[in-house]
């Protein structure tokens, strides 16, 4: 199960690590308004885009987009796998794209290009609580903190990171832009963004009870 | 006085159990009373509690229908491509469908999107978004919506879109069927009512009295006969709304009402038992009560025959038995007095009163017969010496010896004392007077008492009715007279005879006057003349005693001395005479005239000291020579008691005074006797002197009479000189004084002194 995960992860640092080759790495730690890290946050340094990705990689599983948040240059494909064993209804009002995929499981394997720079909030028909961000960066580099509100960038001289996470995006706020000194090489930032009450919802009783009946837990 | 008793008893039955029940009423009343309000709260409470369930029920069924709504993809595609007609013809579908009144679609910001009501009546959208934890009751555009909010998500929250639905008549009636309560909501700050289940009088009363009449809530729930009970919901809008329960008084208090008057028709049956057992009872108390009384009025009547009949083993039994005894009693008793009334005693025989009403009786039914009174001869004398035990013992032999003989037409009875009287009603009398007399004989024998004979004498007298008296006191006296003749004349019996009672009467008067004659001034004296035998000159007088009574006119001196010798009168009257003889003696004294007086003595005036004292006393204090005063006595006073009167006389003739022997010759002195006696003269009785000058053997008499006189040195007196010849012999004898007719009568003073003056000389002895 974790296979895929790890794939798709090791192709995205291979681009970042070859858009940013004569530059100097920063550790950039990010905490909530709480103090906790910040997992899910784009760091973007602003720039030329990369080259667009043929294929990165959403995968669904545990009725759960993996990763969470993705970011691909903008005009990437981005192939939507299941590795669930149930159907799911992929879709996107946003501006910067709207689609919508009708029920799949993985044989079908949707591919879906996104040209647009902008955010893409994904969701399923079927799962509401289901919940994914593609981040279309039109910036040189844009990287996700991980669980311990990590991430790495390489900077060049002065220059300005901009931060997003999809909290701020729920609450129709917009990047936040942070300065950065050329000497900098770590960076800890404290995001005035708290987590929603929504997003600690526990899984549905009922799906609890499914799952119980069929032995999938 | 019983019917009062009754009422009473009535009143206090029927007060005790109308108390009781008016006090467990009352009790009842405010129990249920208390109960009714406690119900009509509790009942409220739920209500209220189902009010609230249901509407929040409600809401979560308007909540999942909206969510229904958020949720379907093409209308959160509308909403995400801002595609406002698809928005509005989603909107119109599903409110269609759901019959919502109410949809409001704004942005995340509280922007409008789409709405069907003016967002300045909603409220903001935060407070919308609260009230999903609520009822969500408000008031947009002067309605009453039930809000629901909910958000769009497209997955993020991209607008909330807002349901409401209006609480109107229908619902409220669904919700007062479901909850059992009116339900109203209206408004604090205007008292408007938005909309209710009520009537439409009473909303219309609610509006009218509430806004207009300034009623409080309170005033007007208790006019409509309402309880009710305000809620106030959280987190309205409008502070002001309010849902106020109510239920009727009247359906909820129903039950109780009957309650009430079932107890109240139990009641009044109770009190109606209660009366009727009060009565019942009274009767039962009443009539024995009535049975009783009239028994004791018999009683007072004097009826103790008919018994009295209460049957009942209760204490009015036990009261009734108690009145039989005591009625067998009382008529014992009163059987005992009313024998004691008639009867003596003693004896046992009927009393005076008795034979009084018997005798009384006989007389007035015309009836004939004898009344015999027998009495016991010196009976006093007899007790005194025996004792009055041994007497009254006697009293009752004789009784019955009585008792033993008479035959049954013979009535017996005791009078008094020692006084028995026996009346018969035979008409002829010869054979009853010969009964009476074997009776006197029968009562003669002997009576034998303790081993000692008593020898009793009787005296009887009869009298016959209706020819005696035609009453009983007149014949019982005429009786008594009768056998105080028998007495005196020493007979058993004597038969009364016509006039007896009239001397008797008579002697009655006589000692009634008696004792007056003195004060009153009715005696008088007379004087009767002594003359000196030898010459016939007037020597002195003998005072004689004369009673004039105004009624009883001139009453001889044999006739009143006895009896007031009997009265004791004897010696006043003496000493009366005493008192005037000296004061005679005076008067001549005074008028050169020496003449004497001879007074007679009593024997009681012998029997004291008295009369010697007196006389002494009073010939000192008067001055007269002693011896022209001579007291004469009879020698049967003498012989009374000799020792005494001989020293009493002795004492008398030592003061100088004479004493005579009166009525010389007829009494049985002994001439030892004489020879005692101190005495100064002797007065030869009458009877030898009237026919001195026939009887030879008079003559022998009175010449040895004088001669024994001379010899013991006495002075001779001759009384009763009728005729010449008697002087002339008595010349003869040697006779000294003489007194008779032949001189004189007795005088009243002046025609004395007048006859003095007649007699030429008078001679000093």
């Amino acid at each position: 199960m974790m296979r895929p995960l790890g794939s798709s992860f090791l192709i995205g640092l291979f681009a970042l690590v070859t858009t940013a080759a004569h530059a100097e790495p920063v550790q950039v730690t990010l905490t909530d308004a709480d103090g906790q890290p910040l997992e899910f946050a784009v760091i973007s340094v602003p720039g030329e885009p990369g080259r667009p990705l043929e294929q990165a990689i959403m995968d669904q599983i545990d009725v759960e987009f993996r990763p969470h948040v993705l970011t691909v240059p903008v005009g990437s494909k981005v192939l939507f796998p299941n590795s669930d064993n149930i159907r799911h209804h992929v879709y996107s009002f946003s501006e910067a794209k709207t689609f919508e995929t009708q029920l799949y499981a993985n044989e079908a394997r949707p591919t879906i290009s996104f040209d647009t720079a902008g955010i893409v909030a994904l969701g399923c028909n079927i799962h509401d609580q289901m919940r994914g961000y593609i981040y279309v960066s039109p910036h040189q580099q844009s990287n996700v903190t991980d669980a311990t509100g990590r991430a790495t960038v390489n900077l060049n001289g002065d220059t300005e990171l901009l931060i997003w996470h999809p909290w701020l995006q729920q609450q129709k706020r917009e990047q936040i832009t942070v300065a950065v000194k050329d000497d900098q090489r770590e960076l800890s930032l404290q995001v005035d963004v708290k987590a929603p009450e929504q997003s600690k919802e526990k899984p549905s009783r009922l799906q609890e009870r499914f799952n119980r009946r069929t032995g999938n837990d | 006085m019983t019917s009062s008793f009754r009422t009473r008893l009535i009143v206090l039955f029927a007060g005790l159990a109308g108390g009781v029940l008016l006090v467990s009423l009352l009790a009842v009343w405010i129990a249920t009373n208390n109960q009714l309000n406690r119900t009509v709260e509790r009942e409220l409470t739920v209500s209220e509690r189902v009010f609230l369930e249901l509407v929040e029920q409600r809401a979560t069924q308007l909540g999942q229908a909206a969510s229904v709504l958020a949720d379907d993809f093409g209308f959160r595609q509308a909403v995400a491509t801002n595609d406002e007609d698809t928005i509005v013809s989603a909107l119109v579908n599903h409110g269609e469908r759901i019959q919502t009144d109410l949809m409001v679609l704004q942005n995340v910001a509280g922007e409008e999107i789409a709405s069907t009501h003016d967002m300045s009546e909603l409220p903001a959208l935060n407070e919308l978004i609260a009230m999903g934890n609520e009822q969500g009751i408000a008031i947009v555009d002067g309605q009453i919506f039930q809000l629901i909010t909910v958000p769009v998500r497209a997955p993020d929250l991209i607008a909330w879109v807002t349901l409401g639905f209006s609480i109107d008549a229908e619902l409220t009636a669904e919700l007062q069927a479901l909850a059992n309560a009116d339900v109203t909501f209206y408004s604090t700050d205007t008292n408007s009512l938005f909309v209710s289940s009520l009537s439409a009088e009473q909303q219309q009363e609610f509006q009218t009295g509430l806004s207009e009449r300034q009623q409080t809530l309170s005033e007007w729930l208790n006019n409509q006969h309402l309880a009710g009970q305000k809620i106030s919901l959280a987190n309205l809008g409008e502070a002001s709304l309010t849902v106020l329960l109510s239920t009727d008084l009247d359906v909820a208090g129903a039950e109780f009402s009957r309650l009430r008057q079932q107890y109240l028709l139990i009641a009044i049956g109770t009190l109606l038992v209660a009366l009727l057992l009060a009565v019942v009872t009274a009767r039962r108390i009443n009539a024995p009560l009535k049975t009783l009384t009239e028994a004791a009025e018999q009683l007072q009547r004097g009826d103790y025959t008919s018994p009295i009949k209460v049957e009942r083993s209760d204490e009015f039994g036990h009261l009734a038995n108690t009145f039989n005894e005591m009625k067998v009693a009382v008529a014992e008793r009163e059987q005992r007095i009313s024998f004691q009334a008639d009867h003596d005693l003693l004896t046992e025989l009927p009393n005076r009163r008795y034979f009084q009403r018997s005798l009384a009786q006989m007389l007035d039914t015309n009836q004939s017969g004898v009344l015999v009174l027998v009495n016991i001869n010196r009976f006093r004398e007899l007790n005194d010496s025996v004792g009055q035990r041994i007497g009254d013992q006697l009293l009752q032999l004789i009784s019955r010896r009585l008792r033993g003989w008479k035959s049954s037409d013979w009535f017996l009875a005791r009078l008094a004392g020692d006084e028995f009287l026996l009346v018969n009603t035979a008409s002829d009398h010869a054979p009853v007077v010969g009964e009476i007399e074997t009776l006197l004989e029968l009562l003669q024998q002997p009576w034998s008492l303790d081993g000692t004979s008593y020898l009793l004498t009787f005296s009887a007298g009869m009298v016959s009715f209706p020819e005696h008296g035609s009453e009983t006191d007149s014949l019982v006296r005429r009786a008594q007279i009768s056998r105080a003749k028998a007495k005196e004349d020493k007979r058993s019996l004597v038969i009364y005879e016509a006039g007896m009672d009239e001397v008797h009467m008579r002697q009655l008067r006589i000692l009634r006057c008696l004792p007056e004659a003195v004060e009153k001034d009715q005696l008088e004296l007379h004087y009767q003349p002594k003359m000196n035998c030898a010459n016939g000159k007037v020597k002195g007088a003998e005072a004689l005693i004369r009673w004039h009574h105004p009624d009883l006119g001139f009453v001889r001196p044999d006739e009143f001395i006895p009896l007031a010798e009997q009265a004791g009168e004897i010696t006043r009257i003496t000493r009366w005479v005493c008192l005037q003889v000296i004061q005679q003696l005076l008067v001549w004294q005074q008028a050169g005239k020496q003449l004497s007086v001879s007074l007679n003595l009593s024997a009681v005036d012998l029997m004291s000291d008295g009369l010697a004292d007196f006389l002494s006393q009073a010939v000192a204090s008067s001055g007269i020579e002693p011896h022209l005063l001579t007291l004469e006595v009879t020698e049967s006073a003498i012989m009374h008691d000799p020792e005494a009167a001989i020293a009493r006389l002795q004492r008398l003739q030592s003061v100088g005074l004479r004493i005579s022997i009166d009525d010389y010759g007829t009494g049985y002195s002994s001439l030892a006797q004489l020879k005692r006696l101190p005495v100064n003269e002797l007065k030869i009785d009458r009877s030898f002197i009237q026919y001195l000058a026939e009887s030879e053997q008079d003559r022998m008499i009175v010449r040895s009479t004088l001669a024994l006189a001379h010899d013991f040195g006495l002075q001779a007196v001759a009384e009763g000189i009728e005729e010449e010849s008697a002087w002339t012999i008595l010349k003869e004898f040697g006779c000294d004084e003489l007194q008779g007719y032949y001189f004189s009568k007795p005088l009243p003073v002046a025609e004395f002194t007048q006859w003095l003056l007649t007699q030429e000389e008078v001679i000093s002895s």
